[in-house]
Order: C-alpha cells, then structure tokens, then sequence
C-alpha cells in the first residue's frame, strides 16, 4: 500500500510539471528588486476639432469664430516621458498624399532590421504606430519598403481602401505638401514644450509674406500635464482662425505629433475640414455729396467722379457689388434708373467704379439679390485687404451721379450699398 | 419756346442747384456710421440642399455669422431670396451688432408639397442700416449663396441612438447626406431619435454624448424607402490600453508587465465596473481575473494600472493581454488585444489588434486546439493507470 501511495504522488508530480507553469493561475501584482522599464513609443490617440467648449465636434471652421482642438496622448511609460507637442493647423492645396498608419521598426546593430509583420497592418488603427519590441539595448527607429493596407474599421474614413507605401529609405512623416511655415492664409502653428517638468505653449500664424495687415489668428488658452505620473492626457488648445484663412471644402486637416524623451513620436490627423468662406466690407467713405449740380448733369460732369473708399477682405473667391433705390425727398421721389440713361422726369442714375470695372447701379429688385456686379473676380486677399480709394490708377473707387433734364427741387436722403459675396 | 417757359425751366434749374448745394451743406461727414467693417461668414455658401416636395432641412450646421469689425455700433438686417414654394426661415431677422461683436444665425428650408422640381439659388444677405439720418448714406452689405434642387421623390428615415443592450440612450444625433465625399447636414436631433423625410442618396449619421462620438451608421435610402437605423455604441470603453514589459536590472530578464489602460465613462454614472484581465497563453485562454472594480463607475475618465507576473515566472511563448468591462455585472465591452512573444526571457514582439481579431482568438481558443490543461492532465492519467497496472500486476505475482 505504500508503494501505492508512493507511485500515486509520483503521478500526480509529474501531471502537476507538464502544466505549463507560466499562467497555471490567476497571478500576482507585485515584484521586488530594481527593475527597468522598456521605452515605449508615445501613441496619440485621437486629434479632433470642437466648438469652443470641446463639447460639439466640427467638421468645418468659421473665421473669427472660436474653436478647440483635443489631442488625446498616451504614454505606456508616462506622459512625463513626452518632450513636446506639435499641432499643425493647415491648408492643402493639392491631394491629400496620406501616410498612413505610421510604422517604426525597431531594432539593434546586433539584431538587425526586424520585420514588419504586414499581415496584421490590416488590424491597426491610423495614428497607432505600428511597433516592434526591441530585443535588448537602446531601440532605433529604422526606415524600410512597407505597403499596409487600411481595414474597414478604421475611423478615418477617407483613408479607405487605399493602400500606403513608404518609399524607401523616406522617413515616415508629414504630408509631402504640409505647409512647413506658418502663415495667416495656410498654416497656424501651436507648440507645447516642457521645460523643468512644467509644460508651456505658444502659437504662431503670421501674415504671409507680403501682407501689410496683421494677423487676426489667435491662441487663447490651452490646457497641460500637471500630474506627470499619468498614462493619458487629452491636451486642448482654443484657438480663432483668422480671417484670411483660405476658404475650402475638406482642405484642411489638423497634424498633431508627439515626442518623447528618446525622440519617438507620434502622428495623428483629423478627417479633412472645411473652412467656410469669410467676406468683409470696410467703408471708409460714409456718406456723399456731389456740391453744385444741375438737372440734366452727365456721369462726366463735374464735380463727378466722387471718391468712394472702400476696402474688400476675403479668404476666397468674392464678387462686389453696387445697389441703391429710389431716393425720397419731404415732397418728390427720385427714381434710380439701372441702365444709367436717367430717363425720365426726376429719374436719376449712378456709376460706380471700382478698380478697372464700372457699372450702373441698379436697384436690388431683380434676378440678382446684390444688385449690379461690378468685379467677379477678387480672389483670397492678405489680411491687409483689397484696398480701393481715389479717382485714378488701380486702385480708383468712385461714385458718378447723372440727372434727368427735369428734376424736382426737393431735400433727397438714400442710401447706397456696397456689396461683398462670396462666389 | 417762348421767354415765359424758359424763364420756368430756367428757375427750376436754379432752385434744384441751390437745394442741392444746401444739401451738401448739411452732410456731416464727420457722423461715422460705421458701415465699415461688416464681415459675413458660415456654412450656407457650402451647403448643396436636395430637397423633396413637402420636406425640410435644417440642423445647428447650417448658418451664417454677421461680424462687426468696425468700432461702432451697426444694425443689422437679414433678407434671403428664394424660388416660389420654398421657404427660407431665419433664428433672427434684424439685430445690432457692437464693436467687435458677431450673431450666428440659423438656417433653416422648408419646401412646400407644391414646389415646383428644379434646380434654384437661394440667397442670404446681411445689410447694415442707420435710422433717423437723411443725406445719402453709403452702406455695406454682404451675402452668400447656395443651391437647391427641389425633387418629386423622397424616402423616410428615422435614426436612434442605443446603448449596447439595445436601451434608447439621450445623445446628439446627426443626419448627413454625403455628396462628393463631403457630409451635407440634413437633420439634428439631441433627444437620441429623429425622424427625417429626405431625398433618396448615400447618408450617414453619428450619435456624440458629450462630444464623443459613440456610433456611425452609413446607408443608402432608395425611393419610398422607410428605414429605421439604430446608432449602438458603448458609452463606457477603454481609452487606452497596453502592456509595457519591465526587466530586472540584476539579470536583465523580464519581470512583469505593467497593464496600462484608461476606462473613460462618457454618459451616466453607472453602480459597478469591474475590469478583468484576460490573458491567452499560446492560444489558450486562462480564467480572467479582476484587476479594479469601480463602485460607482462615475463619469469620466479613470486611469489605471497593473503589474502582471505569473506565477511561474515567464515561460517562452506567446501571450495576448486584453481587458474586459462588465457593468453591473454583465460584459459591456473589450479592449484591443495586445499581442506579445517573449522569448529568452525577453519581449520580441508587442502588437496591437483590434477587438475583432481578439474574438477570434478566444473562438479558437474555446473550440480548437487542446488545452495545456487537458493535454497535462490525459498525460498524467496514463502515467498514473501505468502504474497502478505496473503494481497490480507485481501484486498479482
């Protein structure tokens, strides 16, 4: 029976040393000795844009209105272990080249490139870097030949069945056309960097070359780490697009990149955001007075032409436009003729000029809400505007008035509007 | 002409002059009237309303902004122009704006059953104006203007936001019509249901509680359709999540895995999150085990983490970590799956998967291959009836 007893223990000892011992049990949550801790890539999460409380999510940006980005970071090692934040606000003109999920091989001169396990890239979300354990010593980051293709889960949708390459021996970064210099119609630029543990942040957007205005952009608050131990922070920063932001269905994106003690980063964009058009009209000229004139003046006689000021800002294409209506005296009504015959009794008529164009004012009645167009041309002007005052030269803005023969004595009050539209 | 008339007309002329010369005299051009500085923005320039007969439009991405960039006080005047049977509506229709000041104004079209199919331009205009002043005033106005196509044919659709177990949760719900890649905003809702009569197209329509986006849906309605879509998405979820491998200094192995994650909790305070870790070894799955129970699991953001040693110590091979949230007791969502090969008493490899390619590995888990366990096990009952044969059989003897 003792032998029994014997062999069964036995038994049992060897069934128990074929268990695989490494998760035989639910298991514990603590070591002790001096331990170090694997470097790892900081991840940013997500990077979207709010109204200015971070509580409505936007798909398009308004000019001179407020607005938060939330960049949503992880670091497995801490967020202490970041060393700055990049927020790139920008303009595309041309395609959108997308990189793809970002990739980082790591490796050691002694192991050698490791490999890029392509069949699992379909699993991977866009903004996650792809990773690859170093095997000892300090990690590299490695450029190579990989082709990943974007799987249906992913949340940028517009990166879709598209398939990313990275050429060799080209770093994994940007957009090949990011603008790489902030300015007010392309590129708003907000850095966060931390100096003795404190982070701090700052912004830039200037007027592009050329522009004599000053910028309207500006950074208004942002938020930082203050508990370095955490794993996640959402970093926010409220921001106004100025208002020569250049206008564009789906032409801008937001970059955000991370880095990290060891220079690793991260990248992460929004889908593609639309930045409305924006149109101002400053008039410097408010009212009018054409001095000594008679019944019967002609658009060239004098004291015609009268100078209008007038001063056009946009951040696309625009359209100016002149209308006015018929004017009231104490007794008689002067009625404005559009076609600038002032053709008939009391009937009066106006041109306008602006730049190289004219045209005669006409009532706002009609197929064209605005009434007469003048310049369908204006473009994304700078900061400074599109300026137009004086009688000669380019930049001639004026106002003629023509009467009928037979106009009634009387005391007129009207109004002249000078238009901007978006076209 | 005989002397009487001209001496009329003559007359007449001189007093015209003279009224106009005292005209100009009471023009003051220093009554600033601030008419500069009007600026016009939004999204009604960008929209490519298709509407049916009978239906409306409307939603918080739809409106204009009136600026006033100047340094007086202005009055603003809104008019909108728009093709018989089609109604534009306006939040506000005359304002004043100060210095530095700005009013959104909402759009909104409504299109009458009898409107006539078509292709329209639809104009929205700001005005500044000044009351009480006579003379001739100049003045500003901007505008935009954006396209309608009025259609005879229609579809209905009526989307509501759920929590994973299918219960109607209160959230933002939106409804787009995408046309050439871009999203049109079509309705809105923040009651978590809306119903909608739009033209037959491509849609897709997203649910957000406090901001976050917790469901999408995209579909396609075809003529008379009448399509219910359910937004289900998880209001609790992981953040983030992942495993960071430490070593020992003394020998430099592996020692643990620091499980690092964040349970973010968007819409109500719920009674218990408990979070288990899951973890596969080669494969095989073992009992998940609690690493936090959060009693309440309250709104917000929670972060978290853990230091996962087995008991054995780390044995080559491959191990996925991956979390699971019950509330209240039942499952209500999982993590990625973090994929990762130790060998040599090091990490090769860490990898992330989605939660998909998880489920797949517990399916396998569950009803293929064979368990350590039982491979162990049927091993140590043949060693353990050899011998009970090896000793009946000397018994025997």
């Amino acid at each position: 029976m003792k032998k029994l007893i014997i062999s069964i223990v036995v038994a049992f000892t060897l069934m128990l040393g074929l268990l695989p011992t490494g998760i035989l049990a639910a298991t514990s949550g603590s070591s002790s000795g001096s331990f170090s801790i694997q470097h790892e890539i900081p991840t940013v999460n997500s990077v979207a844009l709010y109204d200015s409380t971070g509580v409505t999510p936007e798909t398009s940006m308004t000019p001179l209105t407020q607005y938060q980005f939330k960049v949503d970071v992880t670091d497995l090692n801490s967020i202490g272990n970041l060393t700055s934040l990049n927020i790139v606000l920008f303009y595309l003109s041309g395609t959108p080249s997308w990189p793809g999920p970002q990739i980082f091989l790591t490796g050691t001169a002694t192991s050698g490139l490791l490999v890029v396990p392509v069949a699992n890239t379909s699993s991977f979300t866009v903004g996650h870097p792809v990773r690859i354990a170093d095997t000892g010593g300090t990690q590299s980051e490695y450029n190579t030949i990989a082709s990943i293709t974007a799987n249906t889960s992913l949340t940028m949708t517009t990166a879709l069945a598209h398939t990313y390459t990275v050429a060799n021996n080209a770093a994994v970064t940007d957009f090949g056309n990011m603008p790489t210099t902030p300015d007010s119609q392309n590129c708003a630029m907000f850095s966060w960097t931390k100096s003795s543990g404190v982070w701090s942040a700052v912004a830039s957007y200037p007027p592009a070359a050329g522009d004599s205005g000053t910028t309207t952009w500006s950074f208004l608050s942002y938020t930082a780490p203050t508990d370095n131990t955490a794993s996640e922070f959402v970093f926010t920063g409220n921001f106004i697009p100025g208002k020569v932001a250049t206008a564009g269905v789906g032409k801008w994106y937001i970059r955000a990149r991370v880095t990290d003690t060891q220079n690793y980063d991260s990248r992460a964009y929004t889908p593609a955001i639309t930045m409305n058009p924006y149109d101002e009209i400053d008039l410097n000229t408010t009212t009018l007075a054409w001095g000594s004139v008679v019944p019967g003046m002609g658009f060239g006689t004098t004291p015609n032409p009268k100078s209008v000021t007038v001063t056009y800002i946009a951040n696309g294409p625009y359209a100016k436009y002149v209308s006015s209506n018929n004017w009231t005296g104490y007794t008689y009504t002067a009625t404005l003729d559009g076609t600038g015959g002032a053709s008939g009794t009391n009937h009066f008529s106006l041109q306008a000029a602006i730049g190289a164009t004219t045209g005669y004012v006409s009532t706002v009645t009609g197929p064209n809400p605005y009434g007469t167009l003048i310049d369908d041309t204006g473009v994304l002007t700078y900061e400074a505007g599109d300026n137009f005052s004086g009688t000669t030269g380019s930049y001639l803005s004026t106002m003629s008035l023509a009467l009928n023969a037979v106009f009634n004595t009387d005391t007129y009050s009207g109004t002249i509007i000078y238009a901007i539209t978006t076209r | 002409m005989n002397w009487h008339f001209r001496l009329k007309s003559v007359a007449v002329r001189f007093v015209t002059l003279s009224l106009l010369l005292w005209l100009v005299g009471i023009l003051v051009p220093a009554a600033v009237l601030a008419q500069g500085g009007l600026a016009f923005s939004g999204s009604f320039h960008n929209q490519d309303f298709v509407i049916p007969q009978g239906a409306s439009v409307n939603g918080p991405g739809i409106y204009v902004v009136v600026f006033n960039n100047g340094s007086e006080t202005i009055n603003i005047r809104m008019t909108s122009q728009a093709p018989p049977g089609v109604t534009i509506s306006l939040s506000d229709q005359q304002f004043t704006l100060a210095p530095g000041a700005q009013q959104q104004v909402l759009i909104g079209l409504a299109v009458a059953v009898d409107a006539v199919p078509g292709d329209y331009d639809l104009n929205v205009a700001a005005q500044s104006y000044t009351e009480g002043v006579s003379g001739i005033q100049i003045a500003g106005a901007a505008g935009q203007t954006a396209k309608l196509t009025v259609t005879g044919e229609s579809a209905k659709v009526t989307l509501q936001a759920l929590s994973p177990d299918g219960q109607p949760v209160v959230a933002a719900v939106h409804l787009y019509r995408v046309e050439n890649g871009q999203n049109m905003e079509v309705a809105y809702s923040q009651t978590g249901t809306l119903q909608a009569t739009v033209v037959p197209g491509s849609y897709t329509s997203a649910s957000y509680i406090g901001g976050q986006q917790v469901a999408e849906q995209s579909f396609i309605l075809a003529v008379n359709d009448n399509k219910t879509v359910d937004l289900s998405g998880a209001t609790v979820y992981f953040a983030s999540f992942g495993v960071v491998p430490n070593y020992s200094k003394d020998n430099g192995e592996l020692a643990f895995m620091q499980v690092v994650y964040t349970v973010k909790n968007l819409y109500q305070q719920v009674d218990t999150g408990e979070v288990l870790l899951q973890i596969s070894f080669n494969g095989t799955p073992q009992a998940p085990f609690t690493l936090v129970t959060l009693s309440p699991l309250a709104v917000g953001s929670s972060g978290l983490n853990y230091n996962y040693i087995p008991t054995g110590g780390w044995v080559d091979g491959s191990y996925d970590f991956q979390l699971q949230l019950n509330v209240d007791g039942k499952l209500y969502t999982s993590s990625t799956l973090q994929h990762l090969d130790v060998s040599g008493g090091k990490v090769a490899t860490v990898e992330t998967t989605s939660p998909t390619a998880s489920s797949s590995v517990s399916a396998a888990s569950g009803g293929k291959g064979m368990s350590p366990y039982l491979f162990g096990g049927i091993i140590a009952v043949v060693v353990v009836a050899g011998i009970l044969v090896f000793w009946f059989r000397r018994r025997n003897k």
